[in-house]
């Protein structure tokens, strides 16, 4: 009879518990059996109670970080679907929304004084390639005393 | 770092020598009047036995008696020394009468 109780006793608690301690904890209900001498019946209950309270923290702990996971992700969407709005809104891009730059390498399209690039001719010459014209080079003035 | 109370009651009943769980409860109630439950004094064990401050030794008729380590000795040490100094602090204060 105390051994069938001592079983389902063990089946209160968590697995994890069970797996790494079931055989000691069963032994050591079974001396708290034998060597106390009051009521039987107020043991088991208290085992019991244990049993239970240990598996619903350790369910808690597990529902508590799922909570967590689920809580973060959905932080983690809602802001992404905010800047996703706030870019179609025409808000202006700041820092930590502008994508890094993924192509640094290309060829710039305007020169460092803001004259836009030669389009240069067609061909596979590199001096067919675009080019800065220098102020110079654009400026009829300043073309004509250089030479 | 910080242990828990039961952890505490644990490392210090094992400080008088080797036990298995029941003599483990037996002993701590004894001293401290706290009866740990099966899952409580399990729950304690397993953590200390992975921090390395206790270690389950081979089994004798299926009980597994549990060692205190050298680490867990230092830990209890510090533990207690620091509960001994604030215990001290708390009982001068009581004896020169505050508030």
């Amino acid at each position: 009879m105390s051994n069938r109780l001592t079983g389902a006793i063990l089946l209160l608690y968590p697995r994890r518990v069970r797996e790494a301690h079931g055989p000691e904890i069963v032994s050591l209900i079974d001396d708290l059996i034998a060597h106390e001498g009051r009521s039987r019946t107020g043991l088991f209950i208290r085992l019991a109670v244990d049993g239970l309270v240990q598996r619903i923290a350790s369910t808690a702990t597990v529902w508590t970080v799922v909570a967590v996971l689920a809580a973060t992700s959905f932080g983690d969407l809602a802001i992404s679907d905010f800047a996703a709005a706030s870019a179609h809104q025409g808000v202006p891009r700041t820092a930590h929304t502008i994508a890094p730059a993924r192509h640094a390498h290309r060829t710039p399209t305007t020169c460092p004084d803001g004259i836009a690039l030669n389009a240069g001719r067609l061909g596979s010459s590199p001096r067919d390639s675009p080019r800065c014209d220098s102020h110079r080079d654009s400026d009829p003035v300043l073309r004509g005393r250089g030479r | 770092m910080r242990l828990a109370e039961r952890s505490v009651l644990v490392l210090t009943s094992l400080a008088g020598g080797d036990r298995h769980g029941y003599a483990l409860i037996k002993d701590i109630e004894s001293f401290s009047g706290v009866a740990l439950s099966p899952g409580t004094l399990y729950g304690a064990l397993a953590k200390l036995e992975a921090d390395g401050f206790v270690q389950r030794l081979p089994a004798d008729d299926r009980r597994y008696p549990y060692r205190l380590t050298p680490a867990g000795r230092a830990v209890l040490a510090e533990r207690l020394a620091e509960s001994a100094r604030i215990a001290s602090l708390g009982l001068e204060r009581i004896a020169l009468g505050g508030p």
